[in-house]
Order: structure tokens, then C-alpha cells, then sequence
């Protein structure tokens, strides 16, 4: 098939009515929540999740694609107006978004990060319709060596990615497989870790795990502190939004070198839009010729990230749909509601649901169209959202985490084990563990043993499977050499932190 | 001169031990539970092999992370204190909604958790947080039972 054909398949799934409909919800209420603070990505598309349940397949990822992109964009509006970013990914975009913000720039600030996600898709949407084929024709080759393999890096890259101790989120990839073992084994049909309750035999749901690390946890950890913070009065009107004409001429390359860095990054299993908007953050320093302009309202330093955060969310849903490998917590939750409307992900999901993988990346463009159809008239509103005091906000957000929970498979059960897994996720993140590794590791955990199952069968329990096949070795030595790269900067680190103190005496 | 600044907090009281005893006995337990499943071999794995590696590996991270903070020199970060009174009353709206959502319907449910979440908050007004159990419970019997058609029961 060639590139047109798979466009024009495309299209013509995301153009229908019904879906243009469900990606304009999508779009609004992910920015809604997103813009929320202290709510990011995952939150907004766990809590809305159960929203799309009714839908058939193909409606319900379009859905959820657009509350992604309206919450990584509402998290960058919080980031900027109030400092307090939403996701680690648009924490970035406060570096230099808040200062322009408090100068009274908010209001450029917010249109231009909303032209710069626009530029970020639409530029890694045309990588992704171009490379999704050819990652498939290669993975279609793949054997269960190779996938042990290529998740096994997965979750060591997510490790590394995940902010902090390497020792952590280790720790959580592992956590996170144990509780993806609990339930029935698909291969002898034993049940294990039930506690003794036949219920849980079904496995613990991802949405609830999510719901309980990323809503629940966030919520008590925010009610930890006495203060609220004032609401911000931004002063933002239609003059005050437009850039000047040196500021437009300098965001074009930044826009673009942004999307570069995202669109190349994100498709990396692990890497995600986190560590894209960083890099990009970064290269956008070092290529200034005055970059003590950052951190004091550069705009490069706010379009960059913002477009490389965007590209990054687009290609990772490649790694995700076609290899079945979620790129970061997000790909994760994707990944799951594939798995629950019954579709396998892998190099089979193009040849077997065209219309659903073709139809999604259509309406990914379509869904960045929307975010700047939507925001740029409402920036007004949202920012009124903000000044919604959190001890009104707090309850409601509870019902919606227990009405989805509850939702999810109409029990009760399910909504006891979020308050106790809620509890579970405040103590590991007052231990600073990262929630992320371990919701990737849940996912994974069970497709992980599946294949480790079947490539020592084959391989009559010869564990040089994993080295003999060239493609896993590959996999491999990238993992060791991400173990080896992090835990050597790691050391750096601590060495630095070491003579910090020394020499301040 | 830095060998004192690591004495600041003790051993048992630092963040780095506490993870670790808490990894190394939750992994511990999934493995010695996993064993009962039946290990198997690597040919013909049984239903505890996984679990045991796993578990197992967890195990050593969490001894890592105790002989990682025993060994060093550097200060320790202490534990921090858990915020027992949100993490108490969170929980509790969150298990009441379990509790209500079958034998009493979603008006109960929804208020019960509203208002034991309000509890929650050192800033809340109770007159808001009535009012916002009101409408979030018109809200949900609008969208999630009338709109989404969700089997919940509005009142039972």
C-alpha cells in the first residue's frame, strides 16, 4: 500500500462525523483536566478512560488521543501561568514560561506554545506515516526472544528515564511485574497472589493501578500543604497574544529543531516526552548565541520543548501500536485499552486493523487542528479554570476517580482496592519512587513471561537464545549500555554533590 | 569533616533503608509465595518460575538499596512523615463510595465521598463542600447514568 492510500484510509475513518466528535471531546476535556494543576497526562486519560468504554475501538483511542493532546497542552498552561506543571514533560516549559508570564507575557506565551504543539505533531506525523511501515515489515520477523528482548530494554529505558535513583525505579519495574503476575496463569491456569479472593483472579486492572498512583496519590500529597496558592489574574487579550516579528522569526527554528529532537526521541522505547523536552530545552541553550536569556522568558525556550513534547507523544505511539512496546506511562494506558477492546498490539495491527491504526494517526492531525481551533479562543477561559480553588476541586475530582473505577468493571471491589492501592502510592512517593516504571512493568509483566515461556521452550531451556539471535543481542547490549551510561552519571553526580558542600565550608 | 555530616540521621531512620527493607520484604515474599506454585525448570517453566525470578531480583534491589546507605558517607536524607489525616480521610471517601455504591445508590455514595473527602482538606468551607456534593451528585446522575447509561442506581 502506498503512502496515499494509507492517508486517504486514514482520513476517511478520522472524518467521519461521530469521530470528529469524539476527538473534539477528547480535546476539550483533556485540556480541561489537564490544565487542572497537579493533574498531568496519564491522570486525564485514566479519569476519562471509562468515558470511551461504550465506544468501539477505533472511537475510543481516537478519544483518547485527543484528551492526550489537550492535556499535555492544558499542562503546559498551568506550567506557565502558575509555575506548577502538571506532567514532568511540560515542567520544562515553565523554565521560561512562568517569567514571561509574570512580565505579563502570558498571553503570547500561551499562544505560542499552542502554534508550537500544532508544528510538533504535524511535522512527527509525517515521520510516523512514513516509518510505521518499515518498523513493522521489521518486527513482523520478530520471534519471542526477540520481544523478551525488546521489553526487557523497554523497561530498563524507562528506568533510566524516570527521574532520580536508578536503584528505585528498578525497584518499581519490578514491583509493577509482580503485580502484573497477580490473577490466573494464562499457561497452567494456576492463580496466584489472590490473597484468597477468587475476584482478583482476573488480574489487578491497569486503569485502577493507574488511577490509585497517578489521581489518588497526587490528590493526598496535594492536600499536604496548608497554603493554597493565590489565584493568578492574567492580564491576556487578543493584542497581547501576538509575538512580535523577531520573536515569530526566532520560534521557527525552534518550533522545528524541537520537533526534530521529539519526533527522533520519542519513538525510543522509554524515552517519551519527558526526556525529549528536556533535550530539546537544552539544545536550544547551547545553539543560542546569548543564552543567559533563559530561564528569564527566552521564547525558544518555551516553543522548543513544547514542540519536541508534542512530536514525542505522536511517535511513541508507534513503539506502542506496532511493536507493543508503550514508550512511557501513557503508551502504557494505550497499550491496555487496545488489550481490552480485544486488539493484540503488534507488527499485526497495520495489516489487521488498518482502519484503526491509519484512522488514528489521521486523526492525530486532526486532533492538533482542534487543539488550536479550541484553545486559542478559550485561553481566556481556561485560565479562569485555574482560579477554581483546589478545596472545591479536590472532591470532585475524587468522584470521578471512583465513579470511573467503579465503572470499570461495575464493582465495588475495584473501588476498595484504589483506596488501598491509593494508600501504597502516597508511601512509594514519599519514598520517592516513581510511579511510571511500575505501571509499565504491570502491563508488561504478563507478556513478558509469556514470552520468556515460549523462547525457552523452543530453545529446550538454552538461555544463549537471547544472545544467538542477533536482533535480541542488539536489544540486550542497548540495555546494558543504558544500565552502564546512567549509573556512571549517577556517580558523576554524587561526586559533584559531594564537593558542593566541601567547598562552601 | 565529611564522615560527620553523615551521621546526621541514623541508619534506620534514613529514606534510602526504609525503601530498601520495604522492596527486600516485599520481594522476598512474592518469591517464597511464588515458590509454592511450582518452579518447573527453564524448559518447562511452572507458574511460581517467573515470580521467584522476579521476586527475587526485587529482593537484591532492596538489599542494594540497604548496603548502598550503610556503606556511604555522605548524609542521608531522613524518612519524611506521612501526612496521616488527607492520606486517612482520602482513603476512607474513597472506600465509603465502595461501600454505599451497591446498597444505598449513587446519591449516597457520591455524597459520602464528597463530604469525608472534604474532611480531608485543612482549607475547606463546609457550605462549599455541601454544595459541591449536591452538584457533583446532579452531575453524575446526569452524565454517568442518564448520558453514559453506567448501571448505577440513583437511589436503592
Amino acid at each position: 500500500m502506498g503512502l496515499l492510500e494509507n492517508a486517504a484510509l486514514g482520513f476517511g475513518v478520522a472524518l467521519t462525523w461521530n469521530n470528529l466528535l469524539y476527538c473534539l471531546i477528547g480535546v476539550v476535556f483533556g485540556t480541561f483536566v489537564g490544565v487542572l494543576p497537579g493533574l498531568g497526562a496519564v491522570t486525564a486519560i485514566s479519569m476519562l478512560l471509562p468515558f470511551t468504554f461504550g465506544l468501539e475501538p477505533v472511537g475510543a483511542l481516537i478519544m483518547l488521543t485527543g484528551i492526550l493532546y489537550g492535556a499535555l497542552y492544558g499542562g503546559s498552561t498551568s506550567s506557565i501561568l502558575l509555575n506548577m506543571p502538571g506532567t514532568p514533560a511540560s515542567a520544562v516549559v515553565a523554565l521560561d514560561g512562568y517569567p514571561m508570564a509574570q512580565q505579563g507575557r502570558a498571553g503570547v506565551a500561551l499562544f505560542m506554545t499552542a502554534i508550537a504543539s500544532f508544528v510538533g505533531g504535524c511535522t512527527a506525523l509525517l515521520a510516523v506515516f512514513v516509518a510505521a511501515p518499515w518498523i513493522v515489515s521489521f518486527a513482523l520477523s520478530f520471534g519471542a526472544p526477540e520481544y523478551f528482548s525488546m521489553m526487557f530494554l523497554g523497561l530498563v529505558a524507562a528506568a533510566a528515564a524516570a527521574s532520580g535513583d536508578l536503584f528505585r525505579s528498578i525497584g518499581m519495574v519490578l514491583l509493577g511485574l509482580l503485580m502484573g503476575l497477580i490473577g490466573m496463569d494464562i499457561v497452567s491456569g494456576a492463580r496466584r497472589f489472590i490473597f484468597g479472593m477468587p475476584i482478583l483472579s482476573e488480574g489487578l486492572s491497569f486503569i485502577v493501578v493507574a488511577m490509585a498512583f497517578f489521581g489518588l496519590t497526587e490528590v493526598i500529597r496535594n492536600l499536604e500543604t496548608k497554603n493554597e496558592s493565590p489565584p493568578l489574574k492574567p492580564n491576556i487579550n487578543w493584542r497581547g497574544m501576538l509575538p512580535n516579528r523577531t520573536e515569530a522569526r526566532q520560534s521557527i527554528g525552534s518550533a522545528l529543531r524541537g520537533s526534530g529532537v521529539g519526533g527522533a526521541l520519542g519513538a525510543l522505547p522509554g524515552a517519551g516526552p519527558t526526556i525529549s523536552s528536556f533535550i530539546a530545552y537544552m539544545v536550544e541553550v547551547r545553539l543560542s548565541r546569548n543564552p543567559e536569556r533563559f530561564g528569564k522568558g527566552a521564547m525558544e525556550g518555551i516553543v522548543a520543548p513544547e514542540a519536541a513534547n508534542n512530536a514525542a507523544a505522536q511517535t511513541g505511539y508507534v513503539p506502542t501500536l506496532t511493536l507493543g512496546i508503550p514508550g512511557d506511562a501513557v503508551g502504557a494506558l494505550i497499550l491496555g485499552t487496545l488489550i481490552m477492546h480485544g486488539i493484540a498490539p503488534g507488527p499485526r495491527v497495520i495489516s489487521q486493523h488498518p482502519e484503526l491504526f491509519w484512522g488514528l494517526l489521521a486523526s492525530m492531525l486532526i486532533a492538533n487542528l482542534l487543539l488550536l481551533v479550541v484553545n486559542i479562543p478559550f485561553i481566556g477561559v481556561w485560565v479562569r479554570i485555574l482560579s477554581i480553588p483546589y478545596r472545591i476541586l479536590y472532591p470532585a475530582i475524587m468522584i470521578f476517580l471512583c465513579v470511573g473505577v467503579f465503572s470499570v468493571a461495575n464493582s465495588p471491589f475495584h473501588v476498595m482496592v484504589l483506596g488501598g492501592l491509593g494508600a501504597v502510592g502516597y508511601l512509594l512517593s514519599k519514598l520517592d519512587c516513581p510511579a511510571s516504571p511500575l505501571l509499565l512493568g504491570l502491563i508488561l509483566g504478563p507478556m513478558m513471561e509469556e514470552n520468556l515461556r515460549r523462547a525457552l521452550l523452543i530453545s529446550r531451556g538454552d538461555f544463549t537464545v537471547f544472545l544467538t539471535s542477533p536482533v535480541s543481542a542488539v536489544f540486550l547490549g542497548i540495555a546494558a549500555l543504558v544500565v552502564v551510561l546512567t549509573v556512571v552519571s549517577g556517580i558523576r553526580r554524587r561526586r559533584q554533590n559531594r564537593r558542593a558542600p566541601a567547598t562552601a565550608e | 569533616m565529611s564522615e560527620d555530616v553523615g551521621l546526621r540521621v541514623g541508619l534506620f531512620r534514613s529514606k534510602d533503608f526504609v525503601t530498601g527493607v520495604l522492596f527486600a520484604a516485599v520481594g522476598f515474599w512474592f518469591a517464597f509465595t511464588g515458590a509454592d506454585y511450582g518452579i518447573g525448570s527453564a524448559r518447562r517453566m511452572g507458574p511460581g518460575y517467573f515470580p521467584v525470578v522476579i521476586g527475587g531480583a526485587l529482593c537484591l534491589v532492596g538489599l542494594g538499596l540497604i548496603l548502598r546507605t550503610s556503606l556511604t558517607r555522605l548524609p542521608r536524607d531522613p524518612t519524611p512523615r506521612l501526612h496521616v489525616w488527607p492520606l486517612f480521610f482520602l482513603t476512607a471517601s474513597v472506600v465509603a463510595f465502595g461501600l454505599t455504591i451497591n446498597r444505598f445508590g449513587l446519591a449516597v455514595a457520591c455524597s459520602a465521598c464528597v463530604l469525608l473527602a472534604g474532611a480531608a482538606g485543612s482549607a475547606t468551607r463546609w457550605k462549599e463542600t455541601v454544595i459541591v456534593a449536591l452538584v457533583m451528585t446532579a452531575f453524575s446522575a446526569l452524565v454517568f447514568v442518564e448520558f453514559l447509561g453506567l448501571p448505577m442506581r440513583l437511589w436503592r
